[in-house]
């Protein structure tokens, strides 16, 4: 699997504590996915999802098994793996610009240069012209926007965002899909997404990885076409569509009963 | 960060003041209570004016202040300065929280009169035990504050700029510090405080300068229209020296508790 895939994750297990407290957050995990992919992990609270992403982003290495990412073994955090968290975990003592700049400032870019690319970002993510206001003179969606162009403006070649628009109102998380959605189309970036949001999932996916709790396993794996169509169509008409609706419900069926029991 | 206080209070401070100011006039003028308890406002100002004129014991008031301000700025300043430095590396590393710990714990609840006779069995009777007096005092609050200060710096936001390519000591440099500045800031206000209390204990010590000894040798001769002058004094100096802290603290870290 490592030798095929971008990303891979062979026979991950991660284990917190030990002898009889011991929790398996991760049991035996092995996932790959290709460059570009737009992967969704979905499974309620307790599944370890957040824990796949911490492993994948070096947080957390693996009790047994291994990540590699285009050939190579993760070994702690790396640039190469932006991640966006669901508090926005702003720098409050520097502006918006300077928030946007930070990892090519302590990266050592040129001051001129880091000022460009945290324009650049910040245009896309449309907070440009409030660079100069401080992360607290935002709403919770702005925030969540610029912790977006934060980690865009390092240039990741994997995106890794754990429940990124959790902490927003419908109405904001909608934008907020769409927009994510756009940036991702108009790079090469891989994403690893986590949510408990099942719509979201198969919205935002290419690849929708359910998973389940004690011990924290992938139940089933699908492949979701909306993400491609999306922009095409507009979001609300794939919501709507039969297609969407039926796979939304076979996801949400595998979380709820399990892969025994759904689609009977 | 306290909200500012609504205007509309401000006559209630006016007023408290205004209150006190005309029971003492009433009780000096009506001859109820001795000059020597209290003297009058007038006593008062003539002391002030002929303190500001003539100075005290062959020394202008000015002079005074100013060996008081330089005790309190190089006690303050050095204990402050070398105190956070050790905080925030008590906070960053454990084993540095665990060499020093046990001497800052012990220091800081320590009243400084209680070491005061080893500083000038130690160093004599110069300024070096006056000024190692408040050293000693600010260095343990500051070192504390910045401590925690560093501990509670938020771990997600240390985790996005690892994340983001910071190593660890721009983390240090770039999240840590300015995590623990508003706590840093706050140590600093906490230690003027305790320095500023500690100078007249400071400045007993044999000498011939500063507020404190001012107060300490006009008391000894009962010259309390010389005391209360002081003590105005070093209040308003202290009260200044606080906003001005507090103006520093909001310029400073504006987003503190945002």
């Amino acid at each position: 699997m490592s030798a095929r895939h971008y990303v891979a994750f062979s026979d991950v297990s991660v284990t917190f504590g030990h002898g009889e407290g011991a929790v398996r957050a991760l049991d035996r995990v092995s996932l790959g996915f290709g460059r570009g992919s737009f992967v969704c992990v979905v499974g309620p609270s307790g599944c370890g999802k957040t824990t796949l992403l911490n492993v994948l982003a070096g947080f957390q290495a693996p009790s047994d098994g291994r990540v590699s990412v285009a050939g190579s073994e993760v070994h702690g955090t790396g640039p190469d793996r932006g991640v966006v968290f669901q508090q926005a975990a702003l720098f409050p003592w520097l502006t918006v610009a300077g928030n946007a700049a930070f990892g090519p400032m302590v990266r050592g870019v040129g001051r001129r240069a880091r000022a460009e690319r945290a324009e650049h970002w910040l245009r896309i993510v449309g907070l440009w012209e409030f660079r100069d206001r401080y992360p607290y003179e935002l709403s919770g969606g702005m925030q969540q926007r610029l912790a977006l162009a934060r980690a865009l403006a390092n240039d990741p070649a994997i995106l890794l965002m754990d429940e990124p628009f959790g902490a927003l109102d419908a109405l904001t998380r909608e934008r907020m899909q769409e927009e994510l959605q756009s940036v991702w189309r108009a790079s090469f970036m891989t994403v690893l997404f986590i949510t408990h949001g099942v719509e979201e999932a198969v919205f935002l996916g290419t690849d929708v990885v359910v998973m389940s709790p004690r011990p924290g396993r992938i139940i089933e794996r699908l492949a979701s076409p909306f993400a491609h169509e999306a922009g095409a169509r507009g979001s609300r008409k794939v919501k709507s569509d039969p297609a969407f609706v039926a796979l939304r419900e076979q996801v949400l069926g595998l979380i709820l009963e399990g892969p025994e029991t759904a689609g009977q | 960060m306290a909200a500012p206080e609504p205007p509309h209070l401000w006559p209630w401070r006016v007023g408290t003041i205004a209150v006190l100011a005309v029971a003492w006039v009433a009780a000096t003028g009506s001859g109820l209570v001795p000059a020597v308890f209290l003297p009058s406002p007038a006593d008062l100002w003539d002391s002030g004016v002929d303190l500001v004129t003539e100075g005290y014991k062959d020394r202008p008031l000015l002079d005074h202040i100013g060996f008081s301000l330089l005790r309190v700025f190089a006690g303050f300043g050095a204990g402050a300065l070398l105190g956070t430095a050790l905080g925030l590396l008590m906070g960053w590393r454990g084993w540095i929280d665990a060499l020093f710990a046990p001497f800052i714990e012990f220091l800081r609840p320590l009243p400084q009169l209680a070491y005061l006779l080893l500083l000038i069995i130690w160093l004599g009777i110069g300024e070096a035990p006056k000024i190692c007096l408040l050293f000693l005092a600010a260095l343990p609050v500051a070192a504390v504050a910045a401590r925690d200060g560093v501990r509670r710096a938020d771990l997600t936001r240390l985790a996005a700029a690892r994340t983001l390519g910071a190593s660890e000591w721009q983390v240090f440099r770039h999240v840590v510090l300015p995590s623990a500045l508003p706590d840093i800031l706050i140590g600093a206000r906490l230690a003027l405080g305790i320095v500023y209390g500690t100078l007249i204990a400071a400045e007993i010590i044999a000498g011939s300068t500063g507020l404190g000894w001012m107060i300490v040798d006009a008391g000894r001769f009962l010259r309390s229209d010389r005391v209360f002058v002081g003590v105005l004094i070093i209040g308003l100096m202290g009260v200044a020296l606080d906003r001005l802290l507090v103006l520093a603290e909001h310029r400073i870290v504006h987003w503190a508790g945002r």
